[in-house]
């Protein structure tokens, strides 16, 4: 790595590199063409040559591969330390993490031993006398253009979802270099692995869900919600994570990047506002419908048709528009 | 053993938002504050730390302008034993690390055994001040926190963790230590009316953030401004009944389900 290079930091998972890291490589490509610089990834792990050909296949980047005992699974102690030894010599610029559960664990504390600039949950970027990087603040209301401090590198998480994974291979393999290196002993250990449990209401297998958020106010405003997911042959009843907290619905129900991922052939959306968390798990459903009396709600971004009404009325209506065409 | 609990005011996220006039952030008038609900978890979660294990000392801690008082008492409300609030001053944003050097500041010669943190705020989402007062402490971590169970003799905890799509990682946590708390560990209770009268009348520590030396920053703003109109979707209008008769129409049109 030279000084001015872009890093990605590689995220696997279950023996495989996340399409998350893809997309990070997409946007620090970006980055790099507008700021100058190349783009490096590190990987992190043990066995560690399969991910490193891998990345460089796909992405015609170098690879600069750690390869560690202790970084066999993700572990926020060893991979600072590890990042920290291999920045010591060469610092980077910007240093690209998905902002992931894995991510925002040692990204933020990363920044603190790099002393780095630091900017989370970043969604885009543009040149502008500098660097410039967007993030969204009050529920996606509101953006905040930041830069990073100069003189020293950066350390940005980036949003999952903002940019495409890389899908075409690349021309020529980048170069894979694997160092072996001690991590620092981690006080903090992983244990082991909890598999989500499989879920008694199956949202994958569902034509139709119509899925509640906060908007719908209160637990009993849910029936007509249910009633409307009833009313298709193969439809269910899905949840934004919020109201799965508050126990209103079970969390087999709760759709997102923490809940299930679902592509329905439709999908309606009562009173969610669209936070990241809740569209990265729906995005590719077929026909996607929003009932938000807010005219700015983020999921209206998500959605292919937009309803600004009251729920209270229209999802009855609905449901009366849908049962006379049925009794046609 | 004593536990911090970091415990952040937020306006309502619901709420219409804009730019202020500088645009250095939210405009602030006529916002309702409340306490950010993943710091709600926090503190519920050390309440029932205490009640399991005797002789357990909760500090909620909140640093923010005059205006966040109100969170310190909450916490007090909630069960903590002591407040403290590290003003700053208003209207004034200021990033994580700005925020977590004030928190490692404090704590620092406090000998806190568990420091509590909800894994981000509402308003400005970066899941980074838990993390990064870590580092600053040098203290092992965890976020995202699920379910916690300390050990008897209190030197560590057993942690679960929440990854993406349900699964979960179990982490030994040694003590001290510190946790970020996703939502839905727990269901926060209501004060009850003893811990209320008890918050309202209870001192609490003030120290100025300005007492403190200056912290270095992680970011610099240019400006917060409203975002441009993006590819929204077709809003559907007219009244109730015209917009769930296009609705059922584009349903139909468009998929094979009606």
């Amino acid at each position: 790595m030279r000084h001015k290079d872009n890093i990605v930091v590689a995220e696997h998972a279950e023996g495989r590199i996340q399409p998350v890291t893809y997309e990070a490589v997409t946007f620090a490509k970006k980055v790099a063409d507008a700021t100058g610089g190349k783009v490096s990834v590190a990987v992190m792990g043990r066995p560690v040559r399969p991910f490193a050909e891998e990345i460089a296949a796909e992405t015609g980047c170098d690879v600069y591969a750690m390869d560690s005992e202790a970084a066999t699974v993700y572990n926020a102690e060893v991979y600072r330390s590890l990042l920290k030894k291999s920045f010591e010599s060469i610092t980077p610029r910007f240093v690209f993490i998905p902002h992931t559960a894995t991510g925002w664990d040692y990204a933020p504390a990363l920044a603190v031993d790099l002393s780095a600039s630091g900017i989370a949950a970043v969604i885009g970027f543009r040149e502008d006398s500098g660097p410039i990087f967007t993030r969204r603040i009050c529920n996606g209301k509101i953006l905040e253009d930041l830069r990073p401090l100069e003189d020293r590198p950066a350390v940005i998480t980036l949003m999952p979802g903002v940019e495409k994974p890389h899908s075409r291979k690349a021309e020529k393999p980048g170069e894979v270099k694997i160092y072996e290196m001690e991590a620092r002993a981690p006080r903090a250990k992983t244990l082991r692995y909890v598999e989500a449990p499989s879920a008694s209401v199956n949202l994958q297998e569902a034509e139709v869900i119509v899925a509640a958020g906060r908007g719908v106010g209160d637990p009993e405003h849910l029936d007509a919600i249910g009633e409307l997911a009833k009313l298709f042959e193969r439809g269910a009843l899905g949840a934004s994570r919020p109201l799965c907290d508050m126990r209103w619905l079970p969390f087999d129900c709760q759709v997102g990047m923490t809940g299930q991922d679902v592509s329905p052939k439709l999908y309606i959306a009562c009173g969610i506002s669209g936070a990241v968390q809740h569209t990265m798990g729906m995005r590719n459903s077929g026909l996607i419908i929003a009932v938000n009396m807010d005219k700015n709600a983020l999921f209206h971004q998500t959605a292919h048709y937009c309803v600004a009404a009251d729920l209270h009325k229209f999802i009855p209506a609905l449901i009366e528009k849908i049962r006379e065409l049925k009794s046609r | 053993m004593k536990i911090l609990v970091c415990v952040k005011q937020v306006p309502d996220t619901e709420s219409a938002f804009r730019p202020n006039a500088s645009e250095t952030g939210y405009d602030e008038s006529g916002l309702v504050f409340r306490m950010n609900e993943y710091d709600e978890y926090a503190v519920e979660e050390a309440v029932r730390i205490k009640e399991k294990f005797r002789d357990v000392e909760i500090t909620a801690l909140s640093v923010g302008p005059d205006r966040a008082e109100a969170i310190v008492r909450r916490g007090l409300e909630f069960g903590a034993d002591h407040g403290v609030h590290i003003v700053t001053p208003a209207e004034c944003r200021m990033d994580a690390l700005e925020v977590a050097s004030l928190i490692a500041r404090f704590a620092q010669d406090k000998s806190f055994d568990l420091l509590f943190f909800g894994i981000m705020s509402e308003d400005y989402q970066r899941c980074q001040t838990g993390p990064m007062v870590a580092a600053l402490l040098d203290l092992p971590c965890t976020t995202t926190v699920i379910s916690q169970n300390i050990s008897e003799d209190r030197k560590s905890a057993v942690v679960e963790r929440e990854l993406e799509r349900g699964r979960r990682e179990v982490v030994e946590l040694p003590l001290p230590g510190v946790m970020t708390v996703q939502s839905g560990i727990n269901m926060p209770r209501y004060p009850n009316l003893t811990n209320k009268l008890r918050a309202r009348k209870q001192e609490i520590e003030v120290i100025a953030a300005s007492e403190t030396p200056s912290s270095e920053k992680c970011e610099r703003l240019v400006r917060a401004y409203i975002p441009p109109p993006s590819k929204a979707g077709i809003f559907i209008e007219g009244t109730v009944e015209e917009q769930a008769e296009k609705i059922v129409r584009i349903i139909h049109e468009k998929t094979d389900i009606l």
